[in-house]
This record gives C-alpha cells, structure tokens and sequence, in this order.
C-alpha cells in the first residue's frame, strides 16, 4: 500500500520534481532507522543524486523548491540535505534544553565531528598507538644502541687502517713480457683520468634486528640484495605493525584489508553448519566456495573470497573449528567428533606431557628426506598399538606440519595405506600446557601389525595426505605374543601370525617375557605415576639378585622400555631420566654399566 | 650521521594499503614486506627516508 509522505503534501512544484523529492525524502528515510524521532538526518547532494540515479543540479533543485521539509547546509566544499524524521520526540520534549544532553553533561567542551572525521580520528588513534610501541620498542633498545656506538668506532678505526694497507696491497707488478707487449700492441693514447668520484657516505645509518641482533643495513644497495639478506627481519617489524593497524587483517600468514574483506550473512553461515552436519567430516574452504557459493578457482575474486571466508569461520569459534594445514584450510563443526578414542583426551594428553620437555621427547625414529618426499620412520609400542595412537615426539614434530593458529587444538590428515587400499582418518592433537602431542585414529592400520613393528609415514604433495606403509616379510612367523584380555581383564600370551618386519627388542614374546601372563591393568591412579608403573615393571621383567644385603630387582633398559610401555607410554630417555632421578633412590643405575639398573623396594 | 632504526612509519603504511587495493587480493607477510623493502629503498634513494 502506497503511503502519502510529507513530501507530497507540501511540493508544490512540478510532478517530476516531486517525485524527485518524494524519492529523496524516502531514500533519507532509509538512513534514519538508528537515529531518534525528531532528529535531523542529513546526506550529501552528490551522494543523494547517486542513489537517486539523478542529476545532481536536479536533485538540488527539486530539495532548495521544498525548504519546510528539506533543510539545506554547507560543510566546507559539500552540499548537505537533510529531513527531520517525524515523531514524538519533538512534542514531548518541547522544552529540551542542552544542559540535559547526555554528551553536554559528560563532557561539555565536546564538538560535533562527521563520519569521515571519526575515521581521521581512529586512523590517527590507531597510529599514534603504534608510535607509542615503535618509542616503547626504541627505549628498550637504547642500551644496544650504546653498545653498538662503541662498537661501530672500533670498526671504523680498523677499516681505516685496513684501507690503508690496501691502497698497496692492491698493486701488482706485471709480468716483463706482459709489459713489453702492452708497449707493442697499444697505441700511445693520452688518457686523462679523471678523478674518481669520492664515495658518498650515507646521511642515515640504518638498524635492523636480525634474530635479536642488530645489524647495520645499507638500504642504498641494490634492491634484490636486501631483500635476499634481510626480508625475514623486515617481515617480523612489519608483521607487528600490521598486527597494531585495525584496518589489517590477517588469516596465518595472509593479510589483507578489513574494508575489502567479503561480508557473510548469517544465512550463510547457517548452510556452511548445515553442510559440515550433513556431511559429518573435516571440509575445506574450497569445497565451500565450490559446492555452496558457486565460486571457481579461475574467478577473480576467488582468493579474495577464500581468505574472506576464512577470516569470518574463524571468527565464529562458538560455531566452527579450523582443523586445517597451511595451505589446506579444514573447518569442523566446534565440538564434533571425527575420530572416536577410548581413553579421554585429557588422560591422554597426560600420558604424554613428558614430550614437553625436549631432552625427553628424544626418539630413536628416523625422519629422513625434505619436502613432499619426507619420511618417518616408527616402531610401534604395546600402548599405541592398543589405542592407535603415534607420539608428537622430537621426530615427529620434525616432519609433521605445525599449527597453523596459535589456539588450534588439531589437524585432520588422511593416511592411505596403498598396501591395504584403505584410507583413514588421522587427527593430530597439538601440544597445550601440561598436556603432549599425540596422533590418533591408526588403531584399524594397527591391527594389521603387531607391538614392536616397524612402519613408514610417508609426506605426499598435499599437505594433509600421507601414505603409511608397512615391510612384509616374505614367510609367516608365529609367536606367542602379548593380547589383553577383555573378559579375564588380564594380559595373556597368544599365538599370533604375522608376516610384517618388527624390532625383535620391542617384540612382547611369551618366550621373553613368561612373567607378562596374566599380569593385571593397573588402575588410572596407579597409572598416573610413571615411577609406580616402572617399579612395578620391574618386579616382572628384572631378575632377582641380592645387593647389600638386600634382595633387589636387576633389568636392562632394552628389557624394561618395551615392557613399561604396555600401559603408558615412555621414551627411553624419559625411563632413564625416571631411573636416575634423585627423587627416585630406590632406582639405581648398575656400577658396572651395560644401561643396567636396580630397584630396591627395600628403599622405598 | 644520524642513527635510525628501521620502522615501519605511517607513509609506508599508507603506500602497503594502496599496494594492497591495487593487488586486489590477499598477500602473504613475505610479499608485503618485499613490498615494504621496496618503498624503504625507493626512499632512500629518493626523496630521502
């Protein structure tokens, strides 16, 4: 239903220039949905004419003909019309008076400033935030300063004396017959030299930190010289300043600018959470342009929209997860469950905290080759075969990708098993405090195996693809091996056939190991204290002997690593590190060597 | 001689965001700061940083 305005009531002037107005008035109206009834909205004439698709002169002619509704004012160069929106404010408040303005009675010397003077002023804000750091940062640095003073005197005092000693170093006799032949072949030519043009010392000198050391760059040499030599140092001052502009914004390493970052609706939103629940998996964010904003990777705007997407699913972190890799951006609904574990991932995470500490995140695994062409190679412990889990271990670290966010909590890879043509899902917890790394879900790859064989994590050229392979052994071999039993709940032997290549050290063989049968789960508490779990393993891997009077327990660590490792996990170093610490005496190492040691529980 | 350290001041800012809007796209950090060697050179060698 068509309603009259104002407008037409009061235009007294041609039917086109109403209509004008007319327009002008709704398009005014538009604008003043956030402002209070009996305010003043105004717009500039050449951004009115614009939204009207009009003539500027005409637009300003159809408004100057109705002055009791549009009321005209110059700022500065610009033309501003304005309308006052109708409402109840201005009867009621007839006797306003500035003194109960809100802006007059908190800050009375307050000025009215337009839209475009509050983006000056937040610019400006923001910059002078970030001279404020830049004096900071300088202040911090004033004492290297000094230092460098000094040290610059003493390096100018030895160039001096080296340019000195050059001006004769420099000069070789030549050969005689060389001599006699430049008299031959060349013409007598009078060569006037001209003087050489004194170097000219630079006005500046220029300081940049290079891995916490400054260094004096010379910002006159060629271009491609200092950018071979110092761009990671420049990228570290410019990635701060960047980080303090409010006008940048940045997803990892991509930075672009927040005025043409792509805006997303909340319907938008909605289907990329309906599409990750229906499809109940770790999707990317070019299957999303793709498959629901009808965006091609040749379009223009294709990377644009890809970072645009990225910078807002992240900042929905109520609603979605980034589970990707550089380069391969994975998004999960927050919350969702890829990979189902039997043991809490706290626990988890728990077991692992020695890999915390890097001496003890040592491990024996080899990570050979660079690139796409990198491999990892592993032996698999009774605790990650029975869980399906692979350590974030000092190798491992090395040659899976980092976290690509600060606060990312896991990645999703794909292992493919060629041998097997079977793929499954891997999610990498990252380390967080207190809690180690770890990877989960190669409980299915593992059944393939057994505890104590070896297998190869192999790189692919994307990112988040790895394949994993295993050595078969021409001939099948049987052993009694060690199986938990669920309904005894007792670890028994069993004989299993296998034809995959293993580490006869880490092989739970009953032949080596008799005393494993019918050993029981410890329960969580006892778990959780790894010098518990080791004495324990002791009293069924070491031999008894007698040691000053007492009768005490005596292994190799090659005898009990294998063997601790059937209920929690342990890194050599960290058994070493459990075995000679102070704060364990009943452990002792064996005098005689060989990586041998005692528990007296006599000392407990 | 005058002794600076090198910063990223308000003018290089201002020339990276129209090197931005020029690119029409997202930039890696590696790209901006050849960018930002490129306008410290040029100023240098210019008018003067």
């Amino acid at each position: 239903m068509a309603t009259k305005t104002k407008v037409e009531e009061t235009t007294q002037d041609r039917t086109a220039q109403q209509d004008l107005a007319d327009r002008a008035y709704k398009l005014l109206l538009r604008r003043a949905t956030i402002v209070a009834h009996g305010s003043t909205v105004s717009a500039p004439l050449t951004m009115l004419a614009s939204g009207l698709s009009a003539e500027v002169a005409a637009v300003e002619a159809a408004l100057s003909a109705n002055p009791q509704t549009f009321s005209r004012e110059e700022r500065g160069e610009q033309v501003y019309f304005g309308i006052e929106k109708s409402g109840l404010r201005a009867d009621r408040v007839a006797d306003w008076k500035p003194q109960h303005d809100l802006a007059h009675r908190l800050n009375p010397d307050a000025t009215v400033i337009t839209p475009e003077e509050s983006r000056q002023m937040a610019a400006e804000f923001a910059r002078r935030a970030a001279a404020a750091k830049a004096a900071r940062d300088q202040a911090e640095q004033d004492q290297l300063l000094q230092e460098q003073e000094a040290m610059r005197a003493m390096q100018n005092a030895a160039a001096a004396q080296v340019s000195e000693n050059e001006l004769f170093a420099h000069y070789v006799t030549p050969e005689s017959s060389d001599f006699y032949d430049l008299l031959v072949e060349e013409e007598p030519v009078a060569v006037v030299e001209e003087p050489a043009a004194p170097p000219v010392a630079p006005s500046t000198i220029y300081t940049i930190n290079v891995n916490g050391v400054d260094q004096q760059i010379d910002l006159s040499s060629p271009l491609d010289e200092i950018t071979s030599q110092y761009q990671p140092a420049f990228a570290a001052i410019l990635r701060a300043a960047l980080t303090e502009d409010f006008r940048f914004v940045n997803f990892d390493e991509q930075w672009y600018l927040d005025d043409l970052v792509e805006r997303f609706s909340k319907g938008d939103i909605r289907r990329i959470k309906d599409y990750l629940a229906e499809t109940n998996e770790a999707l990317s964010d070019r299957t999303f342009l793709t498959d629901l904003f009808n965006k091609r990777p040749t379009d223009p705007d294709y990377e644009a929209y890809r970072f645009s997407l990225n910078y807002r699913l992240l900042k929905e972190k109520k609603e979605f997860e980034f589970v990707g890799v550089a380069d391969e951006r994975l998004w999960l609904t927050a919350n969702s469950t890829v990979i189902h574990q039997k043991r809490k991932a706290s626990e988890i995470g728990q077991d692992y905290r020695y890999l915390d500490e890097p001496a003890l995140a040592e491990s024996e695994d080899a990570v050979s080759g660079t690139g796409d062409k990198r491999k990892l190679e592993h032996t698999l412990s009774y605790y990650e075969y029975e869980n399906g889990f692979l350590p974030l271990d000092r190798a491992a670290r090395e040659f899976f990708p980092t976290a690509v966010l600060d606060d990312q909590r896991a990645a999703i890879f794909r292992f493919e098993s060629p041998q097997l043509y079977v793929t499954y899902l891997v999610e990498l917890r990252f380390p967080s405090p207190n809690r180690g790394g770890y990877l989960v879900g190669l409980d299915e790859f593992y059944q393939n195996l057994v505890p104590g064989a070896n297998f190869a994590i192999e790189a692919t050229a994307r990112p988040n693809v790895y394949t994993i392979t295993f050595n078969r052994l021409s001939a099948q071999q049987e052993e009694r091996l060690l199986q938990f039993d669920e309904r005894r709940s007792r670890y028994v032997f069993r004989p299993v056939l296998f034809n995959v290549q293993t580490d006869a050290q880490m092989l739970l063989s009953e032949a080596r190991f008799p005393r494993l049968e019918s050993l029981h789960r410890l329960d969580e508490a006892e778990r959780k204290r790894p010098e518990l779990v080791v004495s324990r393993t002791f009293e069924v891997v070491g031999d008894t002997v007698e040691r000053d009077g007492n009768s005490v327990h005596w292994a190799l660590l090659d005898d009990l690593f294998p063997a601790v490792n059937i209920q929690r996990p342990f890194s050599r170093a960290y058994l070493r590190a459990i075995l000679t610490s102070s704060q364990h005496p009943y452990f002792s190492s064996d005098p005689e060597g060989g990586d041998s040691y005692y528990y007296d529980p006599a000392k407990k | 001689m005058a002794d600076e350290r090198i910063k990223v001041k308000s003018t290089d800012i201002e020339k990276l965001i129209e090197w931005l809007r020029q690119k029409g796209q997202p930039q890696t950090i590696e790209a901006l700061s050849r960018e930002f060697i490129r306008i410290a050179h040029e100023e240098v060698n210019g008018k003067g940083r």
